[in-house]
């Protein structure tokens, strides 16, 4: 039996969880490969009109994998945190397996339901692994090497983005924004890297511990998305660490959840040290100069302005 | 005599100016672009060759606008600088106390805030191109007024309409809808005046704080109609600097005469301008990004290669 698993959306936030997983119940994987023009082109082909980029990537993902695997992988994810509040994934999150449904019949999904007032994710990973013919003892345990596996890792990136922001020297700029699209090269247009070329260092919020919006006390503004709560509470800490000078927010038109936290944050920045933001909006365009532009003017800035302070 | 040369290639139009040693313009030159910003750049290396002295010598030469890099190849630029830093440089350097840049173009709009002559702020128009010179442009030929009218129409506007400022699509339309109803074309165009300063300030102007001296430069500044909405949105005196068309291009020639160490790499004006000089593009077949690799070739030489995403072909 093999698994397709498309590398977009989710799988930026869950991996190596999903590929452990299966692995340790003997199933193959099949991964669909990084973001290329061709599987975006196919996805942004069969997109309803009014989605967001993220999604016709995943599309297309899910596309290269149809007729390749038996199976593919495309997860529901409803609610991931119930206390203090309820905290959703966003609608097209939850209404992810639907959509792939109706737009590629011919693919054949399996479905991972993370609702926690539901049942736990454990249970969650069971019931898929049951549906998939395995016992839940089996799935337990492939679950729980899963998540270990899935730590380690984020551990590892954790400490190497705490190295940056202690090193000493270079200018660092705080990049805010969802796991798809920072860790997704063609999504983002290079914008990481192409920060990094102008000499900066780059702290990756997913890099960070930040928390969850819901762990600090009294809060103004919780919002009601999770992921959401991540980039705001990440965007507080970048705030309030004055080794960084600047942040960038990277967000995606048409995201209906990030439209209301961009304005959050930017009703908050400078409250603590003085940092600027820039708001970088990505959409269909494939012109990089754009882009180049805006991160070339933001670093210069930046560094004038730091050269002005020492 | 000595001078520096500073070229603005953009979207819509190009720009080019000479200054000398003092920092003084002695040459400039505004041009559109009309999609071929080779021979844009070619025409605006010969206009500004015409105006200088019999003896000149290009000590440093710089490039800026969105197509800065083809430029800075074309000529073979010491400095291939962004448009923020040029526009800032170029107004911090002619007005003691500026603290605040409208810039708006033939694509980009930006908003760049100043304090004690460096930049601490910029916005830029997001996804996309709406209220900005191109529009203006297109609505003019569809009024049948020659862009030049455009601004003197709007100041003897009477009562401007209210248009939707939200979309360059839904002002057309709402445009088409007022001009159906009978009114005005004076209050449309001084309406369309206002709707472009209303995007701009939604846009680009949130949580960013505006103060006097207010400098207002690009091609747009041209238009009266827009100083004037800028004005009294903002219940304040804005000014529209001398060279407003050309301060990009100031501005990376200042760079030029600030920062050059050592001669200038400059083809000179006669070799930039006889120059057999081409970009072709290709794709490249290597993965399915297919990435558009755009070639330079001088005279029948590839001079620069760029457009991969894995680097490759650089």
């Amino acid at each position: 039996m093999a698994v397709g698993i498309p590398q977009a959306l989710g799988y930026h936030y869950y991996n190596p969880l999903w590929t452990t997983f299966f692995r340790d119940l003997g199933i193959e994987v099949v991964m669909s490969g990084q973001t290329d023009r061709k599987k975006l082109d196919r996805g942004i082909n069969i997109a309803p009109g009014e989605t967001c980029l993220p999604l016709k990537c995943y599309l297309g993902h899910a596309l290269a994998l149809a007729g390749k695997t038996e199976r593919i992988l495309v997860p529901r994810l409803v609610c991931l945190r119930t206390k203090p509040a309820i905290r959703l994934g966003c609608p097209k999150m939850i209404g992810l397996p639907d959509m792939i449904r109706a737009l590629i019949p011919d693919a054949s999904i399996v479905t991972v339901n993370i609702d926690l007032r539901q049942q736990s994710e454990e249970a969650s990973y069971a019931a898929l692994a049951r549906e998939l013919g395995f016992p839940a003892r089996r799935a337990r345990q492939a679950y729980a090497h899963g998540v270990d596996v899935a730590r380690a890792r984020q551990n590892e990136r954790i400490a190497l983005a705490r190295a940056s922001v202690e090193s000493n020297g270079r200018l660092k700029i705080g990049m805010l924004g969802h796991a798809y699209l920072l860790y997704d090269d063609f999504l983002n247009l290079g914008l990481l890297k192409k920060t990094r070329a102008t000499g900066a260092t780059v702290i990756n919020c997913r890099e960070i511990e930040a928390g969850d919006i819901d762990d600090g006390p009294g809060d103004i503004h919780p919002l009601s998305w999770y992921f959401e709560n991540h980039v705001l509470s990440a965007a507080r800490r970048f705030c309030t660490d004055e080794r960084i000078s600047g942040i960038v927010y990277l967000c995606s038109f048409g995201c209906g959840a990030a439209s209301i936290t961009a304005e959050v944050i930017e009703s908050e920045i400078g409250r603590g040290h003085p940092v600027h933001m820039l708001k970088v909006v990505l959409d269909e365009h494939t012109g990089e100069t754009g882009i180049a532009t805006r991160i070339e003017s933001f670093v210069d800035m930046l560094n004038l302005r730091r050269e002005r302070e020492l | 005599m000595k001078c520096y040369l500073g070229i603005d290639v953009g979207s819509i139009s190009a720009k080019g100016v000479v200054i000398d040693d003092d920092r003084q313009v002695i040459s400039d030159c505004y041009l559109r672009t009309l999609g071929n910003p080779i021979a844009a750049t070619k025409d605006v290396l010969r206009n500004l060759r015409e105006n200088l002295p019999p003896r000149f010598s290009v000590r440093g030469s710089a490039t800026t606008g969105s197509a800065r890099r083809l430029a800075g190849i074309m000529i073979n630029a010491d400095i291939v600088k962004n448009e923020i830093i040029a526009h800032a440089v170029a107004a911090c350097h002619r007005y003691k106390g500026v603290q605040t840049i409208i810039e708006i173009g033939g694509q980009d709009s930006k908003l760049i805030i100043i304090r004690d002559s460096i930049p601490v702020d910029f916005a830029m128009n997001t996804v996309c191109a709406a209220g900005t010179g191109s529009f203006l442009d297109h609505q003019a030929i569809r009024l049948g007024l020659p862009i030049e009218e455009f601004g003197k129409l709007a100041l003897k506007a009477d009562n401007p309409v209210h248009i939707a400022s939200r979309c360059t699509v839904f002002a057309e339309s709402d445009m088409i809808h007022k001009t159906q109803l009978g009114i005005e074309r004076n209050d449309i165009v001084a309406g369309l005046c206002e709707a472009i300063v209303r995007n701009y300030l939604n846009v680009l102007a949130k949580g960013k704080e505006m103060k006097s001296l207010i400098l207002f430069q690009g091609g747009v500044a041209a238009n009266t109609g827009v100083k004037v909405a800028f004005e009294k949105a903002l219940g304040m005196r804005i000014e529209v600097p001398e060279y407003f068309l050309v301060m990009g291009a100031i501005g990376a020639a200042l760079l030029a005469r600030f920062q050059m160490q050592g001669p200038s790499k400059f083809i000179g004006f006669d070799r930039s301008v006889d120059q057999e000089f081409q970009s072709r593009g290709f794709e490249c077949p290597d993965c399915p990004n297919q990435c558009e690799i755009v070639e330079a070739v001088r005279d029948g030489e590839v001079v620069a290669r760029y457009g991969s995403r894995c680097g490759k072909w650089e």
